[in-house]
């Protein structure tokens, strides 16, 4: 598995949440972009799980890194960052 | 007075869209459904909106070009019926649109594509949903009645390329509904998974919910430190 670089993960959130690549970055988080709700959230885990050839779904303070500097940093802190 | 929402689909179709309070709302199911249903229609034809609630399928659908003249339409709901009369009408869709259950309204009719969104979970987990307020489900204990009442006659309403979609939930038997499309139909085949998170009003009752998968009444994964369920849609023919 490559690890992932911030800007893949830029990618895979905005097309978890069918938005255009380039529309999310450092400061995005739940709280301000409106399709990353509860649905949203799990379409990024499930795309972000995929991408670590299944090794995000056994991370639960996932659940909860409705952010991406949460993400961010639970992805470095298990080595896949 | 029903509530009025705009459906955007894909930003390719809105449908201005009435809604009272017993018939049911558009869901991520819905959405799910018809995105498999688009992708997988490549020649239009005589579809039939089978559990159509407001309509928003079908209106879809139609809208997209997957369906000949017409949007065939039932529900077991007079006032489903009657709200998609008008949101047909408010949307210009040409509809034949008839009440009762499952296939009774269309005698010996024959489409080329069946669409089913007749709901399908298990009653135990419609007893603790929000998802069931002034809707019916009756549904069986695992969630499977009505959809094998549809599978189960749909070969009687099809032509003889014709294809039934139809979403299955995890909340229900999977198995079961499988197993049974494939005794039925040559050919089943899974199109697409969406994946939810399970609510707080499901979550709360824990022990119920693994007491239902124990019995393979229900399925849902642990990942990522949440509960998660899913939908599939499948097509059948």
């Amino acid at each position: 598995m490559n690890k992932i670089i911030k800007n893949d993960l830029f990618n895979l959130i905005a097309t978890a949440l069918e938005l255009p690549n380039g529309s999310i970055d450092d400061n995005s988080s739940g709280d301000n972009v409106d399709a990353w709700d509860s649905l949203g959230h799990l379409s990024i885990l499930v795309l972000l799980d995929k991408r670590v050839d299944g090794k995000a779904s056994k991370i639960s303070d996932l659940a909860v890194a409705t952010s991406v500097k949460k993400i961010s940093k639970i992805l470095i802190d298990e080595g896949m960052m | 007075m029903p509530d009025k929402i705009e459906y955007s689909y894909k930003d390719k179709i809105n449908i201005d869209l009435a809604l009272n309070k017993d018939v049911f709302r558009p869901t991520g199911t819905t959405d799910v459904l018809i995105d498999a249903v688009v992708n997988n229609i490549k020649k239009s034809g005589k579809l039939l909106d089978l559990g159509c609630g407001s309509g928003v399928v079908g209106m879809v659908l139609y809208k997209m070009g997957k369906i000949d003249k017409k949007l065939y339409a039932s529900d077991i709901s007079k006032n489903a019926i009657s709200q998609l009369e008008n949101n047909c009408s408010n949307n210009n869709v040409f509809v034949d649109a008839r009440v009762g259950s499952t296939f009774d309204p269309w005698d010996e009719m024959k489409f080329d594509y069946i669409v089913d969104d007749v709901s399908g979970v298990s009653e135990s987990i419609a007893k603790i949903s929000p998802w069931f307020d002034n809707t019916s489900c009756a549904t069986g204990i695992d969630g499977t009645d009505l959809i094998i009442d549809v599978i189960n006659k749909s070969k009687l309403h099809l032509n003889s390329t014709g294809k039934l979609f139809f979403p299955v939930l995890s909340l229900s038997n999977v198995n079961k509904i499988v197993n049974y499309a494939q005794k039925e139909f040559d050919n089943v085949v899974k199109l697409s998974r969406k994946e939810w998170v399970m609510p707080e009003e499901l979550t709360s009752h824990i022990d119920e919910l693994k007491k239902l998968k124990k019995e393979n009444i229900i399925d849902y994964n642990e990942k990522f430190g949440m509960l998660v369920w899913y939908t599939d849609i499948y097509v059948a023919w």
